[in-house]
C-alpha cells in the first residue's frame, strides 16, 4: 500500500458569533467576525501546503440556527480550491449543518463529495491507480439525531484502510448535546482503523487502536473554549501505521488569568500586576490576537476599592486601552471580582447584629443546597419568571445560586460594615 | 418632680391669678371651651421652656386681661427641694430666675438639672401634649425621642440598614422595572425582541438563494426566446425605415426619366458640356482685355515719373570723401574755437612759475626746482623734528603750570593745619562719663511713672464714687430689712384663738368661716412679707458686689501708690533731683531737665572727637603737598635739557636741504609744499605746449582735404570759417541724388515688366478667340446663337440624366442593394401610406419585444444581484453577533440585578429575625400597656427595625400601620408610647409633671377606660394633671380615684377644687 496523508478537521461553525463577549468589546469586533472563516481559509492552505491526499470535514459546518449562506458558498469555495490543487474532501454533515439546511443550488466541485443521510456510503480512495483507503460516512437528515449512526458503518476491505467520518457524541459525554450516541466500544471493534469524529469542540484522542478522534472546533468561540485550536495532520504509512500531529488553525485565542490581590496594597500596584500580565500573554499568543478573561481573587486591601463598580469599570477601561496597544493585541473581555474581605466573614456572622445575621441567614441557605432553589427563586421572579425574559434567560443552576447568594452576602456586608 | 403651685401674673386670659396646694399624684383641670385650659397648658410649658418666639406656630398667649407677661411655678422635687420658677419678658425665651428655698437665685442652668436635661421638643411632644400633638406619628419622630424609641444600642449596621436597602433597591431599579424602557434590562431584551425578528428573517436566505436561483434559470430562457423574435422585428422594420427613407428618390428617378422621354433625340456631334464652354471661353475674352487696358494705364504713369527724377554723378562719386569731411566738421569747428584759448593759458601758467621762483629767492631756477629731493623721506625728517621741538616746549610749558599749582597747594595746607591747631585750643577739656544704666532705667521708668499718676486719680475717684453708693445701698437695705414673722403669727393665733371661741359657744359654721377669714388674711400677709424679703435679698445682694468693688479700686490705688514712690526714689539716688522736697507733679518737668544737661555734656564731648581728627588730617595734608613740589621742579630741570639738544640737530639738518639755518620746521615744511607747486605747474605748461601743436597740424589737413573735394565737383573754395555749412550742403546734395538714383532704377525694373504681361495678355486673347471658333465648328454650325440654342437643350438632357443616377445612388445606398432592380419592381406597385403603414407596425412590434426583453434583463440583473448579494451577506452572522453580545449584556446584568434582589432578601430576611428578637424595651413595654388599653385586641407594637416608626401588631400577629388604624386606637397607640417613653425617661431623673389635654375624646367609653386606668397608673410614679372640657373625662377619672381634686378654670379664674363630700353634693339634684 502506498503511503498517504489527510487532514481531519471538524466543527467549522463558519460565521458564528462569539458568545459572552458583550457590548463592552467593541474593539475586537472586526477580527471576531472574520475569526472562522479565517480559520477555514487557513485550513485548505494547510491542505494545500502539506500536499495531504484528502481533507475530512467531520460536520458543523455552519449553524443551523443561521443557515448562513455566505458560510456555505465559502465552505464550497475552499473545496473548490482544493479540487483544483487535486486534494479530494470529504464531509459529513452534523446536527448544526444538517443535509435540510443545504441549499440545493449550490454546485459542488468535482473532487468534493458530501456523503448523503439516511444510509452510510463508502468511497474508495487511491493514490494513482493504486487504491489505498476508502472513507465511510453519512450526514444527518434533521437536527435531531437520537439514533445511533455508528451501527450503519460496515468496515468490509480490511486491505485498504479503513476510515469512518461521523459527528457523534462519542461515550454519551453530558457535557455536549446528546447526537448520535455511541459507545467507545462500538467503535473500538468496528474494524474501521480511523474513526473521523466530530461534535466534541475539545481535540480529544479518544483510542489509538483503532484512532478514535476529535480534533475539536477550527476556532474557539467562548471562554469556555480556550487553549489553541486547530486539525489533525494524519500520515498513514505503507505499514498501515498512522501518525497524527495537530496543527493549530485558530485565528484568536481566548485566555483566562487569575490574579491574586493579596499581594497588593495599591490601585497602583494592582495596574501593574495586570499590565504585567497583559504583556505575557501578548506574547504567549504565538502571533495571534487573544480575548482575556482577567479574575482577581483572595483576600487584601484592595477589596473595598474592587467592590465599587465606579473602579471596576474604570480598571477595565484602562486595561483594555492597555491591552489593545500590544501587538498583537490582547482584548480584555471581563473583569471578574471573586476577592473576599480581609475580615473572616463567617467569625462575623456570630456577632449579634443585624449584618450577623444576615450572613448566618446566608450560610444557612448555602448548607442546605436541596432547597436553595425552592427558597431563593421566588426573589428572583421578576425576572425569571417574567415571559418576556424567560425566551433570553436560563434560569441560575444551583451551583450559580450558590454564586449569586456569596456575591449578595458581599453586597450586604459592604453597604453595612463599611457605613458608619 | 411635682409642681405645687402657680402663680399667673399674666397670659392670655388670666391676670394675676394663683393656685397651690398642686403637690398631688393626680389632678384634674376641667373648664367649657375657652375656660384657660390650653392657656395653662402654654403657660406651664412657657415658664418651664420659655417663650415661644414671635414667628413661632405655637401661640404667644399675649396678656388680654392685665398684668406683666409671665408669672413663677413652684416645684418640689422628688427628695423635697422647692424651688420657684419665674419667667418675665426678655431676650431668648424671656428672663428667668431659679429661687431656691434658702432664697438664692439661680440662672437656667439649674432648671435645666431640674428638667433632667429634656428638650421642649421632648417635652411638649411626650409630657406636655394635647390631642393635636397625640393625633400625628411626627411629635414620636424628633431625632432624641426616636433614638430613645426605635433603635439606640442596634448596632451601627441597622442604622446603615434603610439606606443599605434603599441603594439596594436603586441598584435593581436602574436594571430593571416594569414595563419601562429606559432601565438596562428592559431595553436589552427590547433590542433583543427587534434582533431575534431580524435573525428569522435574515435565515431564510438560503431559501432565498434557491428561489432567485431557479427565477434567474427561468429569466435566462425567456430572453433567448425574446432576442430572436426582436431581431426579426428589427430587420422588418429597418426595411421600411429605408424603404421610407428612399422614397423621395424614388420618385426624383421616375420623373426625371419621364422629363428624358419627352425631350426627343438627342445631336449626337453637339460636345459635351459644349455651351458651357462657350461661355467660359467668352468670359476669358473678356479678362484678357480689361488686363490689357489696365497695363497701358500703369506704363504711361511710370515714364512721366522717370522724366522727373535728377541724378548729380559728381557728387555721387565723390561721396565716401563727403561723407568723412562732414563726419569730422565738428572736431575742425572744436580745434579752431579751442586754439587761442591753449595759448593764453600757457602764458599764465609761465607767469606762475616766475612769481613761485621768485618766492623761493635768486639762487632758485626752473632746474634747481627740478633737481630737488622732493621725496616723502625729507617731509617726515622736517616734520620729526617739528614734532619732537613742539613737544617739549609742551611739556616744559606743563611742567612750568605743575610747579606754580603745587606751591599754591603747600601755601593752602599750612594754612588749614595752622586753623585746625587754633579750633581744638577752642574746645577745651571733655566732662565727666555718667552711669548708662541709671540714665535709661530712669528713661524708661517715667511713661510708667505718669502713667500711674493719671490710674491713680481715675481709680481714687472711682473709689470714692463706690464708697458714697456703697453707703447709700446699706442705707436702703436697712430701711428694706427681712420684715418680721411676728405679724403673721400673732394674726393666725387670733383667728384661731376667735374660731375656738365661736366654736366652743356652738357655732360650728361660724367658726369656719372666721378660720377661712382668718387663714386667708394670713395668708395674704404671707405674700406679702416675701415679696419683701425677695427685695430685701436683692439689695443685700447688690450691696455685696458693691463692697467687692471698692475693696477692688482701693487694692489697685495702693499698688499705684507703690509704683510712684519707688520712682521717686530712684530719681533722687541717681542725681536728677538734687532733693526730695518737690512735689510728685513736678517730677517729671524735673527728670526732663536732668535729661538736657546730659544731651549737652554728650554733644561737647562728639565736636572734641571732630576737631582732634581734623587737625591729624591736615598735618597728613600739608607733608603730602610738600614733597610733591619738590618732584615738580626736578621734572622741569630735566625738559629744558632735552629742548636745547633738538633745537641744534634741526640747525644741522637745514644746512644739509640747502634751506637757511634759521629756518623753523613749519617755514621749512612750506618751502617744501612752494617748490611741490612749481613742479606742478611746470608740468601743466609742458601739457598745453604740446595740445597746440596737435591742433594746428589737425586744422591744415582739414582744409587741405575740403579743398581738394569742392574743386573736383564744381563747387568754389570755401574760407576756414564757411568750410562745415559748404560741406553740409554737399552732403544734401549727396542725399538726393542717391534717392533719385535708386527709385529711377526700381521704376525701371517695373515698365520693363509691365511690358512683357501686356505681350502675354495680347498672346493669350488671340487664343481664346480661336478656341470658340473651333467649338461651333466642331458641332457643325457656323453661328454662335445655333450653338447657343441647341447648346441649352443638351444641357437639360443632361441635368436629367445625373438626376436619375443621383436618385438610383441614393437608392443603392440607403437600401443597401447594389443591384436595385428588384428594388425597383417592388416599389412600383406600392404607395408612401402602405410603406409608412409597415412600418409602423415592425415599429411597435419592437417596441414590445423591447420593453418585455428589457423587462426580463432587468429581472435577471436584480436575481443576479439578490444572488451575488445573498452570497455576499453576512447580516446573520452580524445579527447573531450582536445577539450574542446583547444575550453576554443581558446575562450579565440579570447576574448583576440578581445579586442585589437576593442581597435585599437577605436583609429582609434577617430584619424580621431580628426584629422578633431585639425590639426596644420602649417599644415592648409601649405593645404591654397598648395591649391593656385595647382590651387585648392588639398584641403589642413593633417598630420596624431601622425605621423611625411603629406599627401595631394584632391578635395574629399581623402589622398594622398607625394610617391603617383608626383614629382612635392610633391615638391610643400613641399614647402608649408616650406612656411607655415617660417611665423610661424616670429612670435618669427626676419624673416629670405630665400633663394631658383632653385626649380621651377619640376613645370608646371601653378604651377610654382602659386609658383612665392607665393614667391612674401613671400617677404612681409621676404627677399627672388632666385637662378636659368633658363630664365624661371627669366622670370616668373620678370613678378611677375618687379622692381626684378637680379644679375648675373659668373666664380666667382657676377655681380651687371642691371637697369630695361638697362635690357630691352639687352633683345631687
Amino acid at each position: 500500500m502506498k503511503p498517504f496523508s489527510f487532514i481531519h478537521a471538524a466543527d467549522l461553525h463558519l460565521g458564528s458569533p462569539f458568545k459572552g463577549v458583550g457590548s463592552r468589546l467593541p474593539a475586537a469586533g472586526e477580527e471576531l467576525g472574520a475569526a472562522t472563516y479565517e480559520a477555514f481559509l487557513a485550513l485548505v492552505d494547510l491542505c494545500i501546503e502539506k500536499s495531504v491526499d484528502f481533507l475530512m470535514v467531520a460536520g458543523d459546518v455552519f449553524d443551523l440556527s443561521d443557515r448562513s449562506l455566505r458560510a456555505q458558498l465559502a465552505f464550497r469555495d475552499g473545496l473548490a480550491r482544493l479540487s483544483d490543487a487535486g486534494i479530494r474532501s470529504f464531509t459529513v454533515l452534523g446536527n448544526h449543518d444538517p443535509w435540510e439546511a443545504w441549499s440545493n443550488r449550490i454546485n459542488w466541485p468535482e473532487k468534493a463529495h458530501l456523503f448523503p443521510p439516511d444510509q452510510v456510503e463508502t468511497i474508495p480512495v487511491s493514490i494513482g491507480n493504486s487504491p489505498v483507503a476508502t472513507v465511510s460516512g453519512i450526514s444527518y437528515r434533521t437536527h435531531r439525531q437520537a439514533e445511533d449512526l455508528s451501527a450503519g458503518f460496515q468496515a468490509e476491505n480490511p486491505d485498504l484502510y479503513q476510515i469512518a467520518l461521523l459527528h457523534s457524541n462519542c461515550g454519551n459525554n453530558p457535557d455536549h448535546g446528546v447526537y448520535a450516541p455511541c459507545s467507545l466500544d462500538s467503535l473500538r471493534t468496528s474494524g474501521f482503523d480511523y474513526w473521523a469524529l466530530g461534535h466534541v469542540h475539545e481535540q480529544k484522542i479518544l483510542e489509538t487502536r483503532p484512532y478514535i478522534v476529535y480534533p475539536g472546533c477550527l476556532q474557539g468561540l467562548s471562554i469556555r473554549e480556550s487553549g489553541e485550536h486547530g486539525c489533525w495532520l494524519v500520515n498513514v504509512s505503507a505499514s498501515r501505521q498512522a501518525t497524527l500531529s495537530f496543527q493549530p488553525l485558530d485565528k484568536l485565542r481566548w485566555r483566562t488569568a487569575e490574579i491574586d490581590i493579596g499581594g497588593l496594597e495599591t490601585l497602583d500596584d494592582l495596574d501593574r500586576t495586570i499590565s504585567d500580565t497583559l504583556s505575557r500573554q501578548s506574547d504567549e499568543g504565538a502571533g495571534r490576537p487573544v480575548i482575556i478573561r482577567i479574575r482577581l481573587s483572595g483576600r487584601g486591601d484592595l477589596y473595598q476599592p474592587l467592590r465599587q463598580i465606579s473602579v471596576t469599570e474604570e480598571l477595565l477601561e484602562r486595561f483594555r486601552e492597555t491591552g489593545s496597544l500590544h501587538s498583537p493585541p490582547v482584548w480584555v473581555q471581563d473583569l471578574e471580582i471573586d476577592c473576599r474581605p480581609e475580615v473572616d466573614l463567617e467569625k462575623r456572622g456570630a456577632m449579634d447584629d443585624l449584618l450577623g445575621q444576615i450572613l448566618r441567614g446566608a450560610g444557612e441557605l448555602r448548607a442546605s443546597p436541596d432547597t436553595l432553589s425552592e427558597r431563593l427563586m421566588p426573589a428572583l421572579s421578576d425576572v425569571y419568571q417574567n415571559p418576556r425574559l424567560a425566551r433570553y434567560l436560563c434560569p441560575p443552576s444551583p451551583s450559580e445560586l450558590k454564586a449569586l447568594l456569596q456575591d449578595a452576602a458581599l453586597i450586604c456586608f459592604d453597604q453595612l460594615e463599611s457605613e458608619p | 418632680m411635682k409642681i405645687s403651685g402657680v402663680y399667673i401674673d399674666g397670659f392670655g386670659v388670666f391676670h394675676d391669678q394663683s393656685v397651690s396646694g398642686l403637690d398631688r399624684n393626680l389632678l384634674l383641670f376641667s373648664g367649657q371651651n375657652e375656660a384657660g385650659k390650653s392657656t395653662l397648658l402654654g403657660f406651664i410649658r412657657s415658664v418651664l421652656f420659655g417663650f415661644p418666639r414671635a414667628n413661632s406656630k405655637d401661640s404667644l398667649y399675649l396678656p388680654v386681661a392685665g398684668g406683666e407677661h409671665g408669672g413663677y411655678i413652684d416645684l418640689v422635687t422628688q427628695s423635697g427641694q422647692r424651688w420657684s420658677v419665674s419667667r418675665k419678658p426678655g431676650k431668648g425665651g424671656g428672663t428667668i430666675a431659679v429661687t431656691g428655698a434658702d432664697g438664692l437665685v439661680h440662672d437656667k442652668t439649674m432648671l435645666d438639672q431640674l428638667l433632667g436635661g429634656i428638650s421642649y421638643e421632648a417635652y411638649r411632644s411626650i409630657m406636655a401634649f394635647g390631642l393635636s400633638e397625640l393625633q400625628t406619628m411626627d411629635t414620636l419622630s424628633g431625632e432624641h425621642i426616636a433614638s430613645a424609641i426605635y433603635g439606640a444600642g442596634l448596632g451601627t449596621s441597622m442604622m446603615a440598614m434603610p439606606r443599605a436597602l434603599k441603594q439596594i433597591r436603586k441598584r435593581m431599579d436602574d436594571l430593571l422595572k416594569g414595563r419601562g424602557g429606559s432601565k438596562i434590562i428592559n431595553r436589552l431584551t427590547g433590542e433583543l425582541d427587534s434582533l431575534r425578528k431580524a435573525i428569522h428573517e435574515a435565515s431564510l436566505q438560503t431559501d432565498r438563494y434557491d428561489s432567485a436561483f431557479d427565477a434567474l434559470s427561468a429569466v435566462e430562457k425567456d430572453v433567448q426566446s425574446h432576442r430572436e423574435k426582436l431581431t426579426d422585428s428589427r430587420r422588418r422594420k429597418q426595411r421600411f425605415e429605408s424603404l421610407e427613407r428612399l422614397w423621395p428618390d424614388w420618385i426624383a428617378f421616375r420623373e426625371s426619366r419621364l422629363a428624358l422621354s419627352e425631350l426627343g433625340p438627342a445631336t449626337e456631334t453637339f460636345p459635351e458640356d459644349g455651351l458651357s464652354i462657350l461661355e467660359a471661353l467668352a468670359e476669358k475674352q473678356d479678362r484678357f482685355r480689361e488686363t490689357l487696358d489696365a497695363l497701358k494705364k500703369r506704363l504711361d504713369q511710370l515714364s512721366s515719373r522717370l522724366s522727373q527724377l535728377p541724378v548729380d554723378e559728381k557728387i555721387l562719386s565723390r561721396a565716401q570723401d563727403i561723407a568723412s569731411l562732414v563726419e569730422n566738421r565738428n572736431a575742425y569747428l572744436e580745434n579752431f574755437r579751442r586754439r587761442p584759448m591753449l595759448a593764453r593759458e600757457e602764458q599764465s601758467l609761465q607767469e606762475k612759475i616766475i612769481q613761485r621762483l621768485s618766492h623761493l629767492g635768486n639762487d632758485w631756477t626752473e632746474a634747481a626746482i627740478l633737481d630737488f629731493n622732493r621725496s616723502l623721506f625729507t617731509r617726515d625728517t622736517v616734520r620729526g623734528h617739528q614734532s619732537s621741538l613742539d613737544s617739549l616746549e609742551k611739556k616744559l610749558a606743563a611742567v612750568e603750570t605743575l610747579l606754580a599749582d603745587k606751591k599754591a597747594v603747600c601755601h593752602r595746607a599750612t594754612e588749614a593745619r595752622i586753623l585746625a591747631e587754633k579750633d581744638v585750643a577752642a574746645v577745651g577739656d571733655p566732662p565727666p562719663e555718667r552711669d548708662q544704666e541709671s540714665v535709661q532705667r530712669l528713661k524708661q521708668g517715667r511713661d510708667r511713672f505718669l502713667d500711674a499718676l493719671e490710674e491713680y486719680k481715675r481709680l481714687s475717684k472711682a473709689h470714692d464714687e463706690a464708697r458714697s453708693e456703697l453707703s447709700r445701698l446699706e442705707e436702703e437695705f436697712r430701711k428694706t430689712g427681712s420684715g418680721s414673722k411676728w405679724p403673721v403669727v400673732m394674726l393666725a393665733g387670733i383667728g384661731t384663738i376667735a374660731a375656738g371661741v365661736v366654736a366652743f359657744f356652738g357655732y360650728f359654721e361660724e367658726a369656719f368661716m372666721v378660720m377661712g377669714g382668718t387663714l386667708m388674711v394670713t395668708w395674704a400677709t404671707w405674700v406679702h412679707r416675701k415679696h419683701q424679703h425677695q427685695l430685701h435679698m436683692n439689695h443685700k445682694s447688690r450691696l455685696r458686689q458693691e463692697q467687692l468693688r471698692a475693696d477692688e479700686l482701693l487694692a489697685r490705688c495702693r499698688h499705684l501708690e507703690s509704683i510712684k514712690k519707688e520712682y521717686f526714689q530712684f530719681a533722687k539716688s541717681s542725681g536728677a533731683i538734687d532733693t526730695g522736697d518737690i512735689p510728685e507733679e513736678a517730677l517729671p518737668v524735673a527728670v526732663d531737665r536732668f535729661f538736657y544737661v546730659l544731651s549737652e555734656e554728650d554733644k561737647k564731648r562728639e565736636s572734641l572727637i571732630q576737631s582732634r581728627r581734623r587737625l591729624d588730617e591736615r598735618k597728613s595734608d600739608e607733608t603730602t603737598a610738600l614733597k610733591d613740589l619738590e618732584k615738580v621742579a626736578a621734572d622741569q630741570e630735566e625738559v629744558k635739557k632735552s629742548l636745547l639738544q633738538e633745537k641744534s640737530e634741526w640747525t644741522e639738518k637745514c644746512r644739509a636741504l640747502g634751506f637757511s639755518h634759521s629756518l623753523s620746521p613749519a617755514t621749512a615744511l612750506d618751502a617744501l609744499d612752494v617748490i611741490e607747486e612749481t613742479v606742478g605747474l611746470l608740468q601743466q605748461r609742458d601739457r598745453c605746449k604740446s595740445e597746440g601743436s596737435r591742433m594746428e597740424a589737425e586744422l591744415a589737413k582739414y582744409r587741405e582735404k575740403a579743398g581738394e573735394v569742392l574743386s573736383s565737383v564744381g563747387w568754389p573754395i570755401a574760407e576756414d570759417n564757411d568750410l562745415p555749412p559748404a560741406m553740409n550742403e554737399l552732403m544734401t546734395r549727396l542725399e538726393e541724388s542717391r534717392g533719385n538714383k535708386r527709385e529711377k532704377d526700381t521704376l525701371e525694373r517695373q515698365l520693363a515688366g509691365l511690358l512683357e504681361e501686356q505681350a502675354e495678355a495680347e498672346e493669350l486673347l488671340l487664343q481664346t478667340e480661336e478656341a470658340a471658333r473651333g467649338l461651333i465648328e466642331t458641332a457643325g454650325l457656323q453661328d454662335e446663337s445655333d450653338f447657343r440654342k441647341i447648346g441649352r437643350i443638351e444641357q437639360k438632357r443632361a441635368e436629367l440624366l445625373s438626376a436619375a443616377r443621383l436618385a438610383e445612388g441614393n437608392m443603392r445606398r440607403i437600401s443597401g442593394e447594389v443591384d436595385i432592380s428588384g428594388l425597383k419592381e417592388h416599389l412600383e406597385p406600392l404607395s408612401l401610406a402602405d410603406i409608412l403603414s409597415e412600418k409602423e407596425t415592425a415599429e411597435e412590434e419592437t417596441r414590445t419585444l423591447d420593453g418585455e426583453l428589457s423587462g426580463f434583463y432587468a429581472r435577471r440583473a436584480e436575481l443576479k444581484q439578490a444572488l451575488d448579494t445573498l452570497s455576499t451577506s453576512d447580516d446573520i452572522s452580524r445579527l447573531r453577533s450582536r445577539e450574542a453580545v446583547l444575550l453576554a449584556d443581558l446575562a450579565e446584568n440579570t447576574r448583576e440585578w440578581s445579586r442585589h434582589a437576593l442581597a435585599e432578601y437577605l436583609i429582609h430576611q434577617a430584619r424580621e429575625i431580628f426584629e422578633r428578637k431585639h425590639q426596644p424595651s420602649i417599644i415592648k413595654e409601649a405593645g404591654e400597656i397598648f395591649s391593656r388599653m385595647t382590651g387585648g385586641r392588639y398584641r403589642g407594637v413593633v417598630s420596624p427595625l431601622g425605621e423611625n416608626t411603629i406599627e401595631a401588631v394584632d391578635r395574629n400577629g399581623g402589622r398594622i400601620p398607625p394610617e391603617h388604624l383608626s383614629r382612635g386606637t392610633a391615638e391610643q397607640l400613641y399614647l402608649s408610647v408616650r406612656f411607655s417613653y415617660i417611665r423610661h425617661q424616670a429612670h435618669n431623673s427626676d419624673p416629670l409633671p405630665v400633663i394631658m389635654d383632653d385626649i380621651l375624646v377619640n376613645f370608646d367609653p371601653e378604651r377610654a377606660r382602659s386609658a383612665a386606668g392607665a393614667i391612674k397608673n401613671l400617677s404612681e410614679t409621676h404627677q399627672v394633671m388632666v385637662f378636659t372640657c368633658h363630664p365624661e373625662t371627669v366622670d370616668l377619672l373620678l370613678e378611677i380615684d375618687p379622692a381626684l381634686p378637680v379644679y375648675g378654670l373659668s373666664g380666667g379664674r382657676i377655681l380651687e377644687p371642691d371637697q369630695p363630700k361638697a362635690r357630691k353634693k352639687s352633683k345631687t339634684p
